[in-house]
């Protein structure tokens, strides 16, 4: 084994003394120092904005109605009549029957600025009406327990109840990402299980992607092509092949060496990466060391053409061509493999499959969709409409206790991951 | 015997060696000559294993030349050495210690002596890309000697080398040679050859074309040779050939002629024969054609006349009955 364990040290010398590999490393601490200060917390959710209303006509509508009530002052009234003049100008309009156009944003901007102020908040006016336990135990506090940020998440939750069935469900806790102690402007509207969540399944996952996937895979391929055609220069072939050692075992330690490169560039920034984010997300997820192994994996199969391509024709540029068309034929086949799948086998490939106790059979399908079986016609019939297929998430049915099979649909499809 | 396939479908066949046979005796330095494309490269890859040969056999102290166990026991220094701009005379000598199968405390106990021999020491931790020719290539002796070969197979060693680089390399062979190493020279500098060489053999289009010590293709292949100048009178024009050869009656049966002029308007007559007479008739006919004689040198043919009948294209005819 020692003469091949001293090629494999050999390319790592080489790599060093060519300084390659130090620029790869320092790229490598570079982004993760640029990484480094990304932090988080959590802060109540108090600001509104226009994608936290559900349902925008019934709100208008409620407002409009009660902006110039009668009789004993409602919540709704309240705050209605303490909108911005112009927006107050207009709901008014809309209660005379007139068809005027009202931005959600506008709604947000007005309800924003209710929060800093309680001119418009009036007790008797609040007490009939259902209030979650999170504003009830809010109001129980005392005037100096409640901090500004508690004032105006009681005054979010007040306007909430003032409001039903118009707001969207949101957490009580938004998490605000922090840079170096610095706030970044916008918050995450979801709780920092959701958050953990979105990071491992979105954020870590697509910087994985790309910078293993790609850059550190075509990074390598630069560095690496030339190992396999400086060996075959004459004088340096020769005079390896004289010395006792076996010349595919020569070559495979050679291959070795180049994937020893990206292994330790990779492992050094996918534990950079997981060290960030348990020390400064919180997201311990020690499956996201397997993608060292994977990465040089997925290397080895690209350097691979690469040592063919160095093999036959002696020449880096070449082997560098070829591993990128090599590269490039993946990716249209791997395309137009996710096309295919996408419109012609996914809609019809099942994916859960139940019977109710009418011996019904409900199945979802990979393509979204959602069917019962017509066993008199013999055929599928979809539950919902295509384009709701495609559009929302559809949930596989399950049977329930009782015998009853149930499902459920997400609006907003895979951009909405909490439903 | 060793052919190549041109092309991608093995189109033409080209013969890099033909019916090659050939032995080294333990302890002496035997040179291979040739012309370029002899063959001779081709024969020392057989030797190495780099290539098969396409038929016969080669052994190496009793082991297929190729084998492990062969290589196990050869140094070797190829043509255009290139050795990695990374390495510095040490790391090199580690690296390529530790691809001979040496242990890294065998060869941190070797490589000192080894610098020393070569004339590297005090150099040692510097880049080789800051080396000369001469240094690279006394670098790749070391290598070559670093696990101790008792085969060392030498491809052009002093190719490219200034005169004193090969005079280094010469005073190094010369010095490997009393300890005793076995030493298979490449090489188409004939003095050089002539200066190091126990025995050689002369390759020529894949074939051995002689093979001996020098002395010994010099008797056999050069004979003797007279080299007369003269300086004919002045105003005179004379035709050479038909003076000496047809009129002056030196025939093939004396030798081969050749004369060429000198810048001083003198003649130089060469007559290859150990004929004293043929030598004595030509100084008759150009003493007769009134050319007074200025100088009269006889004796043995160097080995680059032989090198160059062998590798002529009466070479094959020469070669008959000389190869043993």
């Amino acid at each position: 084994m020692r003469p091949y364990l001293a090629v494999i040290r050999d390319s790592f010398h080489a790599a060093f003394a060519s300084r390659i590999l130090w620029v790869a490393l320092a790229c490598i601490y570079l982004f993760l120092l640029a990484l480094a200060p990304l932090g988080y917390r959590e802060v109540f959710t108090t600001t509104f904005r226009w994608t936290d209303f559900y349902d925008g006509t019934r709100m208008k509508a409620m407002l409009a109605r009660a902006i110039d009530e009668p009789g004993p002052a409602t919540a709704v009234g309240q705050i209605a009549r303490a909108l911005p003049e112009e927006l107050s100008r207009n709901l008014r309009s809309v209660a005379r029957g007139e068809e005027v156009r009202i931005h959600l944003d506008v709604f947000s901007e007005a309800f924003n600025e209710l929060l800093d102020r309680e001119d418009w908040y009036d007790e008797a006016a609040w007490k009939p009406l259902p209030r979650l336990r999170e504003l009830r135990e809010l109001d129980a506090l005392d005037e100096a327990e409640r901090s500004d940020e508690l004032r105006r998440r009681q005054a979010r939750l007040r306007i909430e109840a003032a409001l039903p069935g118009v707001f969207e469900n949101r957490t009580s806790r938004s998490i605000a990402m922090t840079y170096a102690g610095f706030d970044f402007p916008a918050f995450f509207q979801v709780d920092k299980a959701q958050f953990k969540l979105l990071l491992n399944h979105i954020a870590l996952r697509v910087i994985i992607d790309w910078l293993l996937g790609f850059v550190m895979i075509f990074l390598g391929i630069l560095v690496t092509a030339s190992i396999i055609p400086d060996m075959l220069q004459p004088g340096s072939l020769h005079l390896l092949l004289s010395k006792p050692v076996s010349r595919s075992l020569l070559l495979l330690a050679k291959f070795v060496g180049g994937c020893a490169f990206v292994f330790v560039c990779a492992s050094q920034l996918i534990i950079g990466i997981w060290l960030i984010s348990g020390f400064r997300l919180d997201i311990w997820n020690a499956r996201l060391l397997w993608c060292i192994p994977i990465c040089v994996f997925q290397f080895a199969v690209f350097y691979s053409v690469s040592t063919l391509s160095g093999l036959r024709w002696r020449s880096p540029i070449l082997a560098i061509g070829i591993t990128n068309l090599f590269g490039a034929a993946c990716l249209v086949i791997g395309s137009a493999a996710g096309i295919s799948d996408a419109f012609v086998s996914d809609p019809d490939r099942v994916i859960g499959l139940v019977a109710d106790d009418d011996q019904s059979v409900i199945a979802s399908t990979r393509g979204g969709r959602l069917r019962w079986l017509d066993t008199d016609a013999g055929v599928w019939v979809d539950l919902f409409s295509k384009e709701q297929a495609g559009r929302d998430r559809i949930l596989s049915p399950v049977q329930l206790a009782d015998g009853r099979v149930a499902t459920g649909r997400v609006r907003g499809g895979r951009f909405n991951p909490f439903g | 015997m060793k052919t190549y396939q041109e092309g991608w479908f093995g189109g033409r066949a080209i013969e890099a060696l033909r019916g090659v046979t050939l032995e080294t005796n333990p302890g002496e330095v035997f040179g291979l000559l040739g012309p370029n494309g002899a063959g001779k490269t081709t024969l020392i890859k057989i030797l190495l294993g780099v290539v098969r040969s396409s038929g016969g056999t080669a052994k190496i102290f009793g082991h297929r030349a190729g084998s492990v166990a062969a290589r196990r026991r050869v140094g070797y220094l190829p043509e255009s050495l290139r050795i990695d701009r990374h390495h510095t005379a040490r790391s090199a000598l580690d690296y390529y210690g530790q691809m001979s199968g040496l242990g890294r405390s065998e060869i941190a106990l070797r490589v000192g002596p080894l610098l020393e021999l070569v004339g590297l020491s005090g150099r040692d931790r510097e880049s080789v890309r800051r080396f000369s020719k001469g240094m690279y290539q006394r670098l790749g002796l070391a290598q070559a000697l670093l696990h101790d070969p008792e085969l060392l197979i030498l491809d052009e060693p002093t190719d490219g080398l200034d005169p004193v680089g090969r005079s280094e390399v010469r005073r190094l062979l010369s010095e490997l040679k009393q300890r005793g190493i076995t030493i298979f020279l490449n090489s188409h500098i004939l003095q050089e050859v002539e200066m190091i060489c126990d025995r050689v053999a002369v390759l020529a289009a894949g074939k051995v074309r002689g093979i001996g010590s020098i002395g010994d293709l010099t008797r056999r292949l050069g004979g003797g040779q007279a080299v007369i100048e003269a300086m004919p009178p002045a105003g005179h024009s004379i035709d050479w050939k038909r003076t000496l050869g047809e009129s002056g009656g030196l025939t093939n049966q004396h030798g081969s002629l050749d004369v060429i002029g000198l810048p001083d308007g003198g003649v130089r007559v060469t007559l290859a024969t150990d004929s004293q007479m043929a030598v004595d008739l030509a100084i008759d006919q150009l003493r007769s054609a009134q050319c007074s004689i200025t100088s009269v040198h006889s004796g043995r043919r160097s080995l680059e006349d032989v090198f160059l009948s062998l590798v002529g294209p009466d070479g094959d005819a020469l070669a008959e009955g000389s190869v043993t």
